[in-house]
């Protein structure tokens, strides 16, 4: 009797027996956090995450830089955020342009480093001189996403060591801090970074191009303090009763101080020096062997190969190696009279044209003589100026810009007698297009956008800037839209040199006006761009009261910023500088988006009046960035940006 | 007429009561003769009667017994007795299935009693977990029902719920036939804000899913359990807090076998059909919408030319002015479907079984296009077998086979009923025609030629190309296999058995599709010759297109589940003590195969890995005298998901009851009135370990990384060239994870009036502690990222409300029979704790104190009446964009003079309805049966969808939709009553028209703040009453048919969801939120069913 019992009892219990194995479902080597740092190799893989919170400099696109300026024309269907930064403006229950929240928040790119600071000591086999590396360049990278932030929201709560998951509500709930001390602790952390970095990659381009250089820190330290002593951050009376629930103000209060003008023009030369000291300069594309090109074509050319050269470039101070896809959208229709006569060439995906630049862009360029087209005596004295928007007359019989426009098509007044970087940075109706694997400056493609039955491009205004003439097009296989196009790859530049020559002579400008570099470096640039120097170009082509434009300080302060908006422009550093500046107002309040839309049936008249493609509404508040309402719910000691 | 209707009686009781019958008899017959002696001994005198039923037909061999003493009699054939009696004596009066009933003597000589039947010794044994238990010893809260309540022309077990269940809260959502998801249940209400508030379902004891017990058979089910409260789910511990659903498949019994045959044909609709603009009314609409904005989007050049218009409505050739009516177009108004059942049953006293089988075919309502060769119209059949065997193996052991096969064999159009559906509401009617009719100078064409219209770099949605181009085929397999062995130990110990239970089951499904590529034509401009009304049509996609079939197939979906269980069980009665012990041990295993989803992100690993879980359950119930109740239970679980050192978990419950109508007191004098009173009361914990739905989101003790991610890759090199991947962090390791914990506890009441109305009324509270949230409290600025969150056992809810049903149950002396069964179900609940940021200055957005299922938004006060008025207005620009008159105004909450996220409150009853009801009554005559059913919910709000239904809007680029070239269309609502410039009403249904969102209006796309703009504009009341269903039968007379061989057979008619109703005529209303997708059918229904 007993037994049964036992046997049944055993019957009923037996599934229990192994209790304790059942439930350990998971295996050994499930990974978990604790596998990254176990070896040096799998910890590398954790330097890659610090580098893939990198704003994507090198799409435009998701660029506010670009998106939140005058500079381009968004096709409405391209994306919500893109073109409705300026249309409708930001807002902050969702904002546009969001680096503080998301998978890539900024700051999950700050704990990151972080976390691989914290950790190295404990990975076994890392040498101490790769360690001091890591260390030295997740610090910069620290120190860059903080300064990202900065730019965008201003002062911002600085997080230099991770707080742990189960820290106090009180030790997460941060504040944000005044600007000078978020300035502060980004040029302090990346002093401290300097002697972990190599200067220069040492001839190690081929496996590093794209990690941060000692000379690369020292150009984005002046970057930071230019941008710390610009109008909006120095002086600026808008923010004098921007204080927070500490009482502490978050703007510097009184005048503008100079003193934050020599600091930056300091590390702007010391930049300089060490940039020049491993070799960097201003790159001049020279003709390769085998290509024949007169020295307009090679001019022309040139602004997308300061981009665009991989191997000889000399220029970029730190590139941004990851893919770009940045020319994808910035290809236009283009004919080729060679070929099959209807045979027509998209960007991306065979879609049109969907991210061109704005008239605004194109009215900034200079005349060929170097001056402002608005200031240029033969643009008034030839009526030029006023008739800008004209057919050109003159079409049937030029000869003169044979090689910028299709000879015989009619283009507009416009687009003729401009600086080489015009033809470089942009492409129109009518305009030649060197290169795209036809490199015979006799028989280009071009860009034909008036009374075409493709479907519209939105201003017209191509950035051309993008495309280096090495992206080739095999005419044979592309029977159809986009087949056949190959991208000529490159990496973006994130500073290069021309960049930090301008913001020297802009420093040294606000700190030192009469030092001769203000000009010396200016004139480096346009001299590269085949222009005079600053004082003979406006001596000679401007209009009278213009001719002395560089003598003071504010007549050069224009002509410095002209100069950057022109060489720098479309690279993702037009909304920054003028947001810094203080000048969005001027551009973007009550303003107007222009291009030349396509109209089909239109006469070539009508097509060269410029269309308002949109209104623009920026308001003081955009100055600074809406931090997401959902944050301050969050965080009670955040407040957010005035205005919003 | 008697003898017969005694027959029919003993016929329907079981053999049980037949063999126990006579025993009584035998037994009474006993007493009576050795009581002779103590008659005489008394001073007593005759007392004579007649003992009837309920049809006043007299009953044989009904006891009398004279209470204390041994003596009694026994009634005769024609139920008359004769006794000798004192005045003072009381006579016990019973009779198997009746009511004992107590009469005193008195004066009277002649004592004529009419037994009332003991509805609880008719059905007496019931389901409860692990097991079956004398009904009237239940203390639980169990909602049964009756099987045939739950027989409903549909494919879809699950669709009979709403209203028939005391209980349960559930709501259709759609009507596409294999389409899993169109009913939502809840045991309850929702009283979680975890990841599941499902309840468990075990069909014969094995957890399934809600596919098995949508697919099962209402023929083939025997019983059907709800539990409800602490008591009876606190034995599945950790997984029964959401409650149980508990299924047992019909057995079968000894007997001659029993053959039952059903045929039902059904036609089915739609409820109702949504009204579209017609399609010059739509140009018109388009235009007016183009151009009432132009001012923001200078732009917009789509205008449809007054020329279009004019020659579409002069009709001057529908293939160059088409107009089409793509839901004509595209659906039938009706189709039918069949059902067949078969099941045979009987046994020996060795073996017994009952196997069914069963036929179903739904089919879509799609229309069959000629001129392909195959039907692209959904058809979803299912078979099914079911084979349940139960062999004495020897005087003691029984072992049971059941085996159950289901098998769906699906066909339909490559998106599926809903996806054409959605389709057909975002195709432009006036772009292109469906197609083109063949030229004789094109007859060499072989392909259809289709209409289209260039869009970006791909064409037009023309939604008829998309049903008719291929098709899909799924098959889907369950094979559930289970072996039980029970021994009876009465050898050991009187009332002691063991029970021993081993399935496995197996799910699979694949699928694959056909399809070819459309060929798409348009009519140039150039190509149209209005004066001969010719025109030639050209092929956009020459290269494209494709007139042969191509393949693809679906990635196989198999799961396994494998579960063991054993449990002894005592139970037994010492004179008046009743005793029972019980005591299980189990353990399950499932496996998935992973999805391509799991295999793309690479969280396949995780996700295949065996859920497990085991436990032992034990239960102790005492009764005294069949009248009061004490019971104890526990489960002690263990799951795979946690921690070791907290893996497992007790969860113990305690319930007591009072039988009041079983006492002497009350047998004495109110039995004839209130036939049965019971009170009781349970209390205990439950849990829910399912906290997440995402299986590779469960092992929250571990950290889940991804040390391959390539959101996190970058490159370096000059050739750019050098990549990795970066490492991403989902889930940061917590060894307390744990649990929910939902403390029960029910108050319950079960009356019986005159022996035909009973009431159960239970009010419950759940407590629901330990709800597993996403911490809110941590700032961006700590650096997570968004999916490592961290997550904590903090959230609290309480729910409570109360369920009742109502069943009335008479058989007439005329031979009338009227049942009735009403349910009103009220549950609701209240957020006590949730990790929210601190919104001690802004209460209103506190979901604290609010339902689970509470919205939020914005209070929508009018439109705008024109500029000066926005102007006039809180700021509503700077964070929705454009804001034009015709726009929606909102309510400034906080009066800081903006609107913006700080304005949402609570609008609005939660979006699961917090009442479902239930009310019909069934009625029989002779041959001829009728049933009525009305079902109900209230208390509940949905949202029409402003950016879906919003007319002209490009559904690919602004609403998420994938599909490619879409607009969608205008809801005739929308054409009639619209704020336009020339009627600038503040009132109308929609707003200013556009071509795109307005964010103001409607939520932006970003998927990370969805309908953040949620607005009371588009609040509708989700309350609703509907015909649910309606029977007429007829039986043939038994003399006619049995000439066929037949035992019974019965014709009848029946419809479901013949009438709705509600104040909300767009679309079905239950569909709620989700109304333009594919309908919720009513259907009328014709029906056979022969047993012989």
């Amino acid at each position: 009797m007993k037994k049964l019992i036992y046997i049944v009892v055993a019957a009923v219990m037996l599934p229990l027996m192994n209790a304790c194995d059942f439930l350990d479902v998971v295996p050994d080597n499930v990974a978990t956090i604790e596998h990254v740092f176990r070896d040096r190799n799998s910890a590398e893989s954790y330097l890659y995450t610090c580098y893939s919170f990198m704003p994507a400099h090198n799409n435009s696109q998701s660029n506010p830089g670009n998106m939140f300026s005058d500079e381009f024309a968004i096709d409405k269907s391209l994306s919500n955020n893109n073109r409705q930064i300026t249309e409708t403006g930001n807002n902050s229950s969702s904002p546009m342009f969001n680096v503080w929240d998301g998978n890539k928040s900024l700051w999950s790119g700050i704990r990151a480093c972080n976390v691989l600071i914290e950790q190295l000591p404990n990975i076994p086999d890392i040498t101490i001189e790769e360690a001091a590396r890591w260390n030295a360049e997740a610090s910069f990278l620290k120190a860059y996403y903080h300064w990202y932030l900065f730019s965008l929201y201003g002062p911002i709560p600085i997080v230099d060591v991770n707080l742990s998951i189960n820290s106090s509500d009180d030790a997460m709930q941060v504040y944000r801090e005044p600007v000078d001390k978020v300035v502060d602790y980004i040029v302090k952390t990346i002093d401290a970074a300097l002697p972990g970095l190599p200067l220069s990659l040492g001839g190690a381009e081929v496996t590093e191009m794209g990690r941060i250089t000692r000379e690369a820190a020292m150009a984005i330290k002046a970057r930071v303090l230019v941008t710390a002593a610009s109008t909006l951050y120095n002086g600026n009376p808008d923010y004098a009763k921007f204080v927070d629930k500490r009482g502490i103000n978050l703007f510097p209060t009184g005048e503008p101080k100079i003193e934050k003008w020599q600091r930056a023009a300091t590390a702007c030369k010391e930049a300089i020096d060490a940039c020049e000291s491993v070799g960097l300069g201003l790159y001049k594309f020279a003709v390769p062997p085998g290509v024949k090109m007169t020295d307009s074509i090679r001019m022309e050319v040139q602004p997308a190969m300061i981009l665009g050269e991989v191997l000889t470039n000399n220029e970029a101070i730190w590139l941004q190696t990851n893919a770009s896809g940045i020319q994808t959208y910035s290809m236009p229709i283009i004919f080729y009279l060679g070929l099959a006569t209807s045979t027509t060439y998209y960007g991306a995906s065979g879609v049109y044209p969907r991210e061109t630049a704005s008239l605004n862009a194109a009215e900034l360029f200079y005349s060929k003589n170097g001056v402002p087209i608005e200031e240029d005596s033969e643009w008034q004295t030839n009526n030029w100026y006023n008739n800008r928007f004209k057919p050109d007359p003159n079409f049937s019989t030029r000869k003169d810009h044979r090689y910028y426009i299709k000879n015989g098509y009619q283009s507009a007044i416009f687009h003729l007698n401009r600086e080489s970087r015009y033809y470089g940075s942009l492409a129109f109706n009518g305009a030649n297009w060197f290169g795209l694997g036809i490199n015979d400056q006799e028989n280009q493609y071009f860009v034909k956008e008036y009374n075409t039955d493709q479907t519209a491009s939105q201003s017209g205004l191509f950035v051309r800037k993008f495309v280096p003439y090495r992206t080739t097009i095999d005419a044979k296989t592309a029977n159809n839209l986009q087949n056949g196009i190959v991208y000529w790859g490159y990496a973006f530049p994130v500073i290069r040199m021309a960049d930090l020559y301008l913001l020297y002579a802009e420093a040294l400008n606000e700190s030192d006006p009469t030092n001769a570099d203000v000009i010396k470096y200016v004139d480096k640039i346009r001299e590269r761009a085949g222009l005079k120097g600053v004082v003979e170009s406006w001596n000679t082509y401007a209009t009278e009261d213009k001719k002395t434009k560089y003598n003071d300080q504010a007549g050069m302060r224009q002509i410095i910023r002209r100069e950057r908006m022109i060489e720098l422009a479309f690279e993702g550093q037009g909304g920054f500088d003028r947001r810094r500046w203080k000048i969005m107002d001027q551009l973007l309040t009550n303003g107007t988006i222009k291009g030349f839309y396509p109209v089909k049936l239109e006469t070539l008249d009508s097509y060269y009046t410029p269309d308002i493609l949109w209104t623009t509404n920026f308001q003081f508040r955009d100055y600074l960035w809406p931090i997401k309402t959902t944050n301050l719910q969050v965080n009670p000691n955040l407040i957010q940006n005035p205005g919003w | 007429m008697k003898s017969k209707n005694k027959l029919k009686m003993m016929h329907s009781l079981e053999d049980y009561f037949l063999r126990n019958a006579k025993l009584v008899l035998l037994f009474l017959s006993l007493m009576a003769s050795s009581a002779t002696f103590q008659i005489y001994a008394q001073q007593s005198r005759s007392v004579s009667g007649v003992i009837t039923d309920e049809t006043n037909s007299g009953v044989p061999g009904a006891s009398i017994v004279i209470e204390g003493s041994s003596t009694g009699t026994v009634t005769d054939f024609d139920g008359k007795f004769s006794i000798r009696a004192a005045s003072n004596d009381v006579l016990i009066i019973s009779f198997v299935g009746y009511k004992k009933q107590r009469i005193k003597v008195g004066d009277q000589t002649t004592i004529n009693v009419q037994l009332i039947s003991d509805s609880q010794m008719l059905d007496e044994m019931q389901v409860v977990a692990f097991g079956k238990q004398k009904k009237s010893s239940v203390i639980s809260s169990i909602t049964t029902i009756d099987t045939k309540e739950l027989r409903v022309p549909s494919s879809n077990l699950t669709t009979s719920f709403a209203g028939r269940l005391a209980g349960v809260i559930s709501y259709q959502k759609g009507g596409d036939p294999g389409s899993e998801e169109n009913v939502d249940f809840f045991v309850r209400g929702v009283s979680t804000m975890g990841a599941s508030s499902s309840p468990l379902i075990l069909i014969d004891g094995i957890e399934s899913t809600t596919t098995d017990l949508a697919r099962l058979q209402p023929d083939d089910i025997a019983s059907f359990s709800i539990m409800k409260d602490a008591t009876s789910t606190a034995l599945y511990g950790a997984r029964g807090a959401n409650g149980v659903m508990l299924v047992t498949t019909k057995e079968g019994k000894e007997g001659k076998a029993k053959f039952s045959f059903r045929i039902e044909n059904n036609t089915s609709m739609p409820t109702s059909s949504v009204d579209f603009a017609d399609p010059v009314t739509y140009m018109l609409m388009h235009n007016e919408a183009t151009n009432t904005r132009r001012m923001s989007s200078p732009n917009l050049v789509e205008v449809y030319y007054p020329e279009k218009i004019e020659n579409t409505i002069a009709g001057t050739n529908p293939y160059v002015y088409p107009a089409v009516d793509w839901q004509s177009m595209l659906f039938k108004n009706s189709t039918s479907n069949q059902r067949y059942n078969f099941n045979v049953s009987g046994g020996s006293k060795v073996a017994r079984y009952y196997v069914g089988a069963t036929y179903n075919v739904d089919n879509g309502v799609l229309k069959v296009d000629g001129t392909n060769n195959f039907n692209s119209n959904i058809k979803l059949n299912t078979y099914q077998l079911r084979s349940n065997v139960n062999v004495n193996i020897t005087k003691t052991t029984e072992v049971i086979l059941r085996l159950g096969i289901t098998m769906d064999n699906y066909t339909g159009p490559i998106d599926g009923g809903n996806g054409i559906y959605r389709k057909m509401v975002m195709a432009s009617p006036v772009d292109f025609p469906a197609y083109y009719p063949k030229t004789d100078e094109l007859s060499y064409i072989h392909h259809v030629m289709f209409g289209n219209k260039p869009y970006l770099n791909g064409y037009m949605l023309n939604p008829y190309a998309d049903m008719v181009k291929g098709y899909k085929e799924t098959s889907k397999s369950t094979v559930v296999s289970t072996f039980e062995l029970k021994q009876d130990l009465n050898d050991i110990t009187k009332g002691l058995t063991a029970r021993a239970l081993f399935t496995t089951n197996r799910y699979g499904t694949t699928g694959a599709s056909r399809a070819y590529s459309p060929f798409y034509y348009t009519v140039a401009k150039q190509d149209y010759d209005p004066v001969a009304n010719t025109y030639k049509a050209t092929n956009l996609n020459p290269t494209t297109g494709q007139e042969w079939l191509s393949f693809s197939q679906d990635l196989p979906f198999i799961s396994t589940t494998t579960y063991a269980e054993g449990a002894i069980n005592y139970d037994r009665t010492f004179d008046k003590h009743g005793v029972n012990v019980l005591l299980v041990g189990y353990l399950r295993n499932y496996d998935v195969t992973a999805n391509s989803d799991q295999i793309a992100k690479g969280t396949a690993l995780i996700s295949t890995l065996a859920r497990r879980n085991m436990g032992i359950s034990g239960k102790i119930a005492y009764n005294y005298d069949t009248r009061l109740f004490l019971e104890a239970n526990f489960g002690y679980n263990g799951s795979e998901r946690f921690a070791e050192e907290n893996r497992f978990g007790l969860f113990p419950s305690i319930g007591g009851g009072w039988l009041v109508s079983n006492e002497k007191f009350w047998q004495d004098n109110f039995i004839r009135l209130i036939s049965k009173l019971k009170l009781k009361a349970t209390y205990g914990l439950v849990g829910n370990d399912n906290l997440s739905n995402d299986p590779a989101d469960r092992y929250f003790y571990l950290s889940d990384v991804n040390l391959s991610n390539n959101t996190y890759a970058y490159t370096f090199g000059q050739n750019r060239n050098l990549s990795m991947n970066g490492v991403s962090i989902n889930r940061y390791a917590n060894a307390d994870i744990t649990w929910e914990l939902s403390t029960k506890s029910n108050f319950g009441i079960e009356i019986e009036l005159l022996n035909a109305l009973e009431l159960q009324v239970d009010y419950f509270t759940d407590n629901r502690t330990n709800v597993l949230m996403q911490r809110s409290y941590v700032p961006t600025t700590l650096g997570l990222t968004d999916y490592s969150k961290v997550r904590a056992n903090t959230g609290s809810i309480k729910s409570n409300g109360i369920d009742i049903a109502l069943d009335y149950k008479k058989n007439f002396k005329s031979g009338l029979w009227i049942t009735s069964h009403n349910t009103f179900t009220y549950a609701t609940n209240k957020i006590t704790k949730i990790d929210e940021p601190d919104y001690s200055a802004t209460p209103w957005l506190s979901r604290k104190g609010y339902n689970s299922n509470q919205s939020f938004g914005y209070i929508a006060e009018r439109l705008f009446v024109d500029e000066a008025d926005i102007n006039n207005s809180p700021d509503q620009k700077s964070n929705f964009g454009t804001v034009e008159a015709g726009d929606i105004k909102y309510r400034d909450i906080n009066d800081d003079g903006k609107i913006d996220t700080y304005d949402r409150v609570a609008i609005g009853y939660p979006t699961v309805p917090e009442i479902t009801y239930g009310f019909g009554v069934s009625a029989g005559y002779k041959g001829v049966d009728f049933s009525i059913f009305f079902q109900g919910s209230g208390r509940r709000a949905f949202w029409i969808n402003p950016k879906v239904t919003a007319p002209f809007v490009n559904a690919s680029a602004e609403t998420g939709s994938s599909i490619a070239g879409a607009y969608n269309q205008l809801l005739q609502v929308y054409a009639d009553n619209h704020w336009s410039e020339a009627d600038r009403n503040p009132y109308a249904l929609w707003p200013r028209l556009s071509t795109t969102i307005i964010a103001n209006n409607a939520p932006p796309t970003s998927s990370s703040t969805p309908w953040i703009q949620t607005s009371t504009w588009f609040m509708r009341d989700g309350s609703f009453m509907r015909l649910k269903n309606l029977e007429l039968g007829y039986s043939f007379d038994k003399k006619l048919i049995r000439k066929a061989y037949m035992e019974s057979a019965r014709i009848y008619f029946s419809g479901t969801n013949l009438l709705t109703f509600s104040n909300f005529k767009l679309w079905d209303i239950e569909m709620g939120g989700n109304g333009l997708a594919y309908p919720i059918q009513k259907t009328v229904n014709v029906g056979l069913q022969v047993s012989f």
